[in-house]
């Protein structure tokens, strides 16, 4: 699916965005960089190539393809089995019922109807079954539920802890634990802060480690369901709502509040990134403890027309306190970031007008970084 | 005994008539003429609820109500796309509101309590209910609850938009300067209160005004199914004025209960709502249960199968529906062993209604099926209930549910068993009582086109919707993924089909009136007196004021024979 992004991206920049910095230079590879990571941890940036009419991700069915979770690998097959267990009972009325239909309909062929009023035997039978067959689903919907109590060891040892916090109208994360090896001693818990409910910040995954969420909010009910997850959980003021799972395939993942929140209740999105862990370690964790350092830079971009001088001020400060590649990756991701998620008519410029806006500005930042 | 044989004419009833009219329905105590208004009140507020659904669908098939649209608007200066909400939201929450409001608490409830009264008094022999005027009072209440609620959308800040569930802390959101919310819950206790009047006149009523020989083995299935909703009505209807007085303190005097600020807990509000809302319905499906056995063993010429078990099955839904309401909030966050207890006594409503649908389907066993208009759709509901009962057994299963719950699944599976029920059920009262009730037919021909525009809609528009909710649509939304668009144009489809199904209906309903060919000619029209076991049809279309100038004679056929006898 990354390769696919990828190759609608490059279209995308082709198509839109003629960079100022020279093809090849050192500038221009920050730039593609910064780009790719864009398109790996929030492709609803790149909501859809101009002329193109798909949209670049989809949601992913529950119980379709192959699954995201190893509680929706359970949850589907528990699905599966109680449907075939519960099917008897939503075909046989039918079939009943077409018959009785075709068989006693009135012919006027003088045919007197039956006289009977009941029948133990029949009744028994059709108070015995559904029993049976309701005792066939209750057992593995009694293991089900409290496996999904109750994680696997794995969540103690390895596994990942965030914090969920719903508000009008996003999701802000807070990773109370990274697991694996990835924690370091007396750092601050890493978060996720979203500035838009329709392209929310990504809470990013490690394929294969298993996550607890903690969930609350801070007004109103809302609840977190990412549908390919297997996963929805109620967050709520003054409440911690817990659930977890374990991801088992990387990639993109969306979804929406699924608990009436307000007016912007349709248009909180929710999104995840499942990634290797590797890319996790090496690429997503230095980005994020780059993000508040960054912000000079943004807020001097921020303006409809930005002084160039404070941008090229902010970029050197940032690079005096450091000045190593990934912290240069790290300012082209957020100034892309940045670009892509304020969206182009809050400027209140033409698609064009934005995007050689946001070029521009770009290769201020890239030339002011040389 | 389609005529009333007199052994001694009585002297007619001294009947003091004061007013004519107008005049004459706004004060009646007649539980005919209530059960009328009823009636009306119940197809004025069922158009005004559908066209609110209307609205819903018209939102959702536009091309702007795609989250990527209005992402791609969101990146680009081009212009969002239009569509009916999508510069006001939170109308579109009012909307969705207003068109749960008002089909619960104003089509649904008060329809099947319109057949009840018109219908109940006359199938035990009673020549009224037992308190008419606190009859008449009851209807009236639901008047001005309607205004209120009606109204609020042009008052500050519009109507309540927190769905019907009213969950707070949203509910409590605008308190103080937008009354649309308080307007709502005023709305509802006062159509609480005549709920409550109803279920005690009910109670009272079938108790102690039934004629001599209508014992308890006798009373008709329709009786006992209204008497266990009464029950239901007046043990749980004032816990939802207390959940949402909750609501009304913490508004407007500073009140706690639900604010987790000051202690209180959001969640308290659920487990009380959901104490009230789950009986609630069973509320909005039990008297048509009662109803249709009568229509089944009407028009296939024999007595209603297993009738001791059609009464223990519908009194064992009744007691059940009070200790399952916690399903509906399986991600609100509970024990494990609640979760499961709640999914294991929600499972168990399955037998007592697997019960019932195998005994009407083994009442048609055998019979000469006549099908009138009121028996398709009496057949149409069995197919399409038991669809909704499908999708209900997944949805009771907690790991699933915590995949399902607030998806279109869950809005396919109530609408599949509230339209594909309880309409579906009304629909059928409505063609086999009308000629009783009015003294006139509804058309046959015209009712071929109301039933099969109904059934195809109904199927069509909520297994489109259970679709959407499996692949991952979230509930009341104003705008859904680009995956979703197919099955939500299969929906808005569907509804097109169930609009033009009323509308026709409602047409042929007014032209009953104008056309002298439907005049009803007789006691009994369907020719179906030998196998019920009730009054209704012993007396005129429609009956004369007090029902019966003589008290009937005992029923001749007894219901719940010994097997094997026969029946008449």
């Amino acid at each position: 699916m990354i390769r696919t992004l990828l190759a609608s991206l490059i279209a995308l920049i082709c198509a839109v965005a003629p960079l100022t910095a020279a093809e090849g230079s050192p500038a221009a590879a920050a730039l593609a960089e910064a780009d790719r990571l864009v398109a790996v941890y929030n492709p609803d940036l790149l909501a859809r190539v101009p002329g193109e009419k798909k949209p670049l991700t989809a949601i992913e069915n529950p119980f379709m393809g192959e699954p995201a979770s190893d509680v929706a690998a359970k949850v589907r097959e528990t699905t599966w089995l109680s449907s075939l267990v519960f099917l008897p009972f939503l075909i046989l009325p039918q079939v009943l019922l077409l018959y009785v239909i075709f068989k006693f309909r009135d012919r006027k062929d003088g045919r007197r109807p039956a006289t009977f009023t009941g029948n133990h035997t029949l009744e028994i039978i059709w108070t015995a079954i559904p029993c049976v067959a309701l005792l066939l689903v209750a057992v593995p919907v009694w293991k089900l539920a409290w496996w999904m109590e109750l994680p696997p060891v794995e969540r103690a040892t390895d596994g990942m802890r965030v914090e969920v916090i719903g508000r009008q109208y996003m999701w802000d994360y807070k990773y109370l634990k990274l697991g694996g090896s990835d924690d370091r001693d007396g750092e601050k818990p890493v978060e996720v802060i979203s500035n838009s409910a329709l392209v929310p910040a990504p809470l990013v995954l490690v394929k294969d480690r298993v996550v607890s969420l903690d969930m609350t909010s801070t007004d109103v009910n809302h609840a977190w369901w990412i549908p390919a997850f297997g996963v929805k959980q109620d967050a709520m003021a003054g409440r911690h709502t817990y659930a977890w799972f374990k991801p088992t395939k990387t990639g993109f993942y969306k979804g929406q509040c699924a608990e009436l929140c307000g007016e912007g209740h349709g248009i909180m999105l929710i999104s995840a990134v499942v990634v290797e862990a590797e890319q996790f370690r090496s690429e997503w964790l230095p980005l994020k403890r780059q993000e508040s350092e960054v912000n000079g830079v943004i807020s001097a971009l921020r303006p409809a027309q930005p002084d160039a001088a404070a941008v090229t001020a902010a970029v050197k400060a940032f690079l005096a306190k450091g000045d190593t590649p990934e912290r240069r990756t790290a300012l082209h991701f957020w100034v892309a970031n940045h670009f892509a998620v304020a969206g182009r008519n809050r400027s209140g410029l033409t698609r064009d007008q934005f995007a050689s806006h946001a070029s521009t500005w770009r290769g201020a930042v890239a030339a002011a970084a040389l | 005994m389609s005529s009333v044989s007199h052994t001694a004419e009585p002297a007619p009833l001294p009947l003091v008539k004061r007013y004519t009219g107008v005049m004459d329905w706004l004060t009646t105590v007649d539980h005919k003429k209530i059960g009328m208004m009823y009636f009306w009140f119940v197809v004025v507020m069922g158009l005004i609820g559908g066209a609110f659904a209307g609205a819903i669908r018209f939102q959702l098939a536009m091309p702007a109500a795609t989250v990527e649209a209005i992402q791609a608007a969101h990146m680009d200066a081009a212009n969002l796309p239009a569509s009916l909400f999508s510069d006001n939201r939170h109308l579109y929450n009012q909307v969705l509101t207003m068109h749960a409001s008002v089909m619960i608490f104003f089509t649904i409830i008060p329809g099947f309590i319109a057949f009840a009264n018109y219908i109940v008094p006359l199938m035990i022999g009673a020549r009224d209910m037992a308190f008419p005027k606190m009859n008449a009072f009851g209807f009236w209440l639901l008047i001005p609850s309607a205004i209120l609620m009606m109204s609020s959308f042009f008052v500050q800040g519009g109507a309540a938009a927190s769905g019907w569930t009213a969950y707070p802390p949203l509910s409590l959101q605008g308190a103080g300067t937008d009354p649309g919310q308080d307007m709502w819950i005023m709305g509802v206790h006062l159509a609480g209160v005549s709920s409550i009047l109803a279920a005690v006149n009910f109670i009272t009523t079938i108790i102690s005004l039934r004629a001599p020989g209508m014992t308890w083995s006798r009373l008709p299935l329709f009786a006992w199914a209204t008497l266990f909703v009464s029950i239901i009505q007046l043990v749980a209807t004032p816990v939802l004025a207390a959940a949402v007085t909750m609501v009304l303190m913490d508004r407007n005097f500073g009140t706690g209960f639900t604010k987790a600020s000051m202690g209180g807990d959001p969640v308290l509000y659920q487990h009380i709502f959901w104490f009230y809302s789950h009986p609630a319905v069973y509320i909005m499906i039990l008297p048509g249960f009662g109803a249709i056995s009568h229509i089944f063993a009407a028009f296939s010429r024999k007595l209603t199968f297993g009738y001791w078990s059609m009464v223990w099955a519908t009194g064992s839904i009744a007691g059940l529906g009070f200790a399952v309401w916690a399903h509906h909030m399986f991600t609100a966050g509970m024990p494990t062993e609640l979760q499961l207890y709640f999914t294991y006594a929600s499972l168990a409503i399955g037998v007592p209604t697997g019960i019932k649908v195998f005994s009407w389907l083994a009442t048609m066993w055998g019979g000469t099926i006549r099908f009138t208009t009121a028996m398709k759709f009496a057949c149409g509901f069995i197919s399409l209930f038991v669809m909704g009962g499908f999708g209900g057994l997944i949805l009771a299963l907690v790991p699933i549910d915590k995949t399902l719950h607030d998806s279109y699944f869950v809005v396919g599976h109530f609408h599949m068993v509230l339209v594909g029920g309880s309409v579906m059920l009304l629909f059928a009262m409505t063609y086999y009582w009308w000629p009783k009730m009015s003294g006139r037919f509804l058309s046959e021909r015209v009712g071929w086109w109301v039933f099969w525009l109904m059934f195809l809609g109904t199927l069509i528009t909520f297994f489109a919707m259970h679709l959407s909710g499996a692949a991952g649509m979230a509930r009341r939304v104003p705008v859904f993924f680009e995956d979703f668009k197919f099955s939500n144009h299969l929906t808005t489809g569907g509804y097109i089909l169930t609009f033009l199904s009323a509308l026709l209906f409602f047409i042929d309903l007014i032209a009953s009136y104008f056309k002298d060919s439907r005049k009803v000619v007789g006691n009994d029209p369907w020719k179906v007196n030998d196998v019920q076991q009730s009054f209704e049809w012993a007396t005129s279309c429609p009956p004369p004021v007090y029902n019966f100038e003589k008290v009937p004679p005992i029923p001749v056929i007894d219901p719940a024979p010994k097997h094997g006898s026969a029946g008449h």
